[in-house]
């Protein structure tokens, strides 16, 4: 798989989790308001930096360029997925359904993982700058 | 816009490393986002939060935020006249100090306001207080104990900065959105504890006080990162990139965070915001917010201290780091260790070489906006020159401005702020003198000191 085609699906996988984790805050703001509008915050500024990702890099071929944007972008959502790593089970978050808690620490755990990957992946394979 | 790198004809020598004494190439320039992430990675710090807390001691909601607001836009007026003078020389606030102040001049006030106070003294001082605020976090571990932590704090916050500009930027790639929301969280916790917005709005202060006073309190905090913005905008790829990211994270992102923790202490009464946070139910989002706090503040310390001291001590600016890194951590851990001891003398001889500072950042000012443009140097060529340049040793207006602005607005003027009286002043004075003086045929400069290709 090339680089562009490797960056676009797993940036489709974090726009998901950012999705996901979304709705589990629209659904949380009944239970704790607090709670609903932090999910809400990681998970819109996640998605944002993962979905204007795409057409930053629609018509570039060179896959340097490529890589400098999508580091940009992982950046952001590696940032944002370490703050829900560290908010989310905090006792002023929690909620009586633990379970809701524990997915979104989880949706959290991938999205650290992947965005820290695919920053990994494009300094490696298509010489991207760590600082842009 | 494309992101190639493209190598330029560049006739210097990076000798030191991180562009410390030379033009910072073009290859090398970074985006607005990378330089708007360092800025913030400045503000973003406890120090910051504490100053919010004070606000939230003397001032209804209301009031703090309009505080905030009003201390915040004299700050990002300095800032925005201070950075483009980077964005434009691609050089550090020390390196152009040389044209005001003479080459001279630019090594012992550097090394003053920057090396000794930024480098060694406020960074030995952030050192042992996060050491403090580890401690008050978890009482009873080892690894807390204020001397351990105030070591292992420090050796953190050297590791970034001897990295350079990309140190720093990863740093705030992290840290920055995380800070932003603990301020948030912050808030939240006050609203929470404060009975819902309609309560917390209707608290009154513990101390009232004059809105002149919290404004004075905000700007004297931050106005010595406004005077050397250049350190960072001379990588903006663009001129002007520099101001516009210090201007925006001042105006909006500064306000924020100030606002979040004078909500949080007019609702919860506590002025230490981290122990504030962790008793609100922020867990480890606490213990984070002290040591990403102090860390994407302190390294940005070293780091100019460490350019200023490349005025002079030329050798590679990491070995310069590490000395400078490793005195500090050495302070902060003796006090650290020594029980009952205070750092209280020692911060107040830093606040009183932080005096000078704004003269000098207001002497600066007046050079490149006014005293180039009545000799009708165009403005994307100010500060800048090729190997071969030749500067004066000793600018002796620029030195006779920076004494008088400091002497007045510091101890003789007892109205006003005293950090902006100083910068108005020194302003103001080499404005009149220099241009007084160059009309009369009087020289300004004294001596003659070519510059090399290593940048010395």
């Amino acid at each position: 798989m090339n680089f562009t085609k490797y960056i676009k699906t797993t940036s489709a996988i974090l726009i998901v989790v950012a999705l996901v984790l979304i709705v589990l805050g629209v659904t949380a703001l009944s239970a704790n308001i607090y709670t609903g509008i932090i999910y809400i915050v990681v998970g819109g500024i996640q998605l944002l930096g993962a979905a204007l990702l795409f057409p930053r890099i629609a018509n570039v071929e060179e896959p340097q360029v490529v890589g400098n944007r999508s580091v940009q972008a992982n950046w952001i959502v590696l940032s944002l997925g370490i703050t829900g790593l560290a908010l989310f089970l905090a006792p002023f978050f929690r909620l009586e359904a633990m379970v809701v808690s524990y997915i979104a620490f989880i949706l959290c755990i991938v999205s650290v993982l992947l965005s820290a990957f695919n920053i990994f992946a494009a300094v490696k394979k298509v010489g991207a700058r760590m600082v842009v | 816009m494309s992101d190639e790198v493209q190598k330029e004809e560049w006739p210097w020598k990076d000798a030191y490393g991180d562009y410390s004494m030379v033009p910072v190439p073009k290859h090398e320039k970074r985006s607005f986002s990378s330089i708007f992430y360092v800025y913030m990675g400045v503000l973003a710090c406890i120090a910051v939060l504490w100053g919010g807390s004070t606000l939230g001691l003397q001032y209804t909601v209301k009031e703090a935020i309009l505080v905030a607001l009003i201390g915040s836009a004299i700050l990002a007026v300095i800032g925005g006249l201070t950075a483009p003078i980077g964005g434009i020389s691609g050089t550090s606030t020390y390196i152009n100090m040389r044209f005001p102040f003479g080459s001279i001049g630019s090594q012992l006030f550097g090394t003053i306001v920057a090396g000794i106070a930024c480098g060694i003294g406020w960074f030995s001082v952030q050192a042992w207080l996060f050491g403090i605020i580890v401690h008050t976090l978890f009482p009873t571990a080892a690894w807390a104990n204020v001397g351990v932590a105030a070591t292992w704090g420090g050796l953190l916050m050297i590791v970034t900065a001897i990295v350079g500009f990309k140190g720093l930027a990863w740093l705030s790639y992290l840290a920055v959105p995380f800070f932003m929301l603990i301020a948030g969280v912050g808030a939240m916790i006050g609203v929470a504890q404060g009975g819902g917005f309609a309560g917390i709005m209707s608290l009154q202060p513990a101390n009232p006080a004059p809105l002149n006073v919290g404004i004075t309190q905000v700007v004297g905090m931050y106005i010595a990162g406004g005077i050397i913005t250049a350190d960072i905008s001379r990588y903006a790829k663009k001129a002007f990139s520099g101001a516009l990211a210090w201007i925006i994270q001042i105006i909006i992102f500064q306000v924020y965070m100030l606002s979040g923790a004078a909500i949080l202490m007019i609702a919860t009464g506590a002025s230490d915001v981290a122990g504030a946070l962790l008793a609100g139910g922020a867990g480890i989002g606490a213990f984070l917010m002290a040591i990403l706090g102090q860390w994407t503040t302190n390294d940005n310390n070293l780091y100019n201290g460490a350019l200023s001291f490349n005025t002079w001590i030329h050798t590679k600016k990491w070995h310069i780091t590490l000395g400078e890194g490793l005195i500090g951590v050495g302070i902060a851990a003796w006090v650290g260790f020594a029980a009952g001891a205070s750092m209280d003398p020692f911060m107040k001889f830093l606040t009183l070489l932080g005096k000078i500072l704004p003269s000098i950042g207001g002497v600066l000012i007046a050079d490149f906006y006014i005293f180039r443009w009545y000799k009708k140097v165009p403005f994307k060529q100010r500060y800048k020159g090729l190997p071969g340049l030749k500067v004066a040793l000793v600018n002796w207006v620029g030195w006779l401005s920076v004494g008088l602005g400091t002497w007045i607005g510091g101890w003789l003027m007892k109205w006003g702020i005293a950090a902006l009286n100083g910068l108005i002043l020194g302003f103001v004075i080499y404005s009149v003198l220099a241009i007084i003086l160059d009309a009369a045929g009087v020289k300004i400069g004294v001596g003659e000191h070519t510059i090399n290709e290593k940048g010395v």
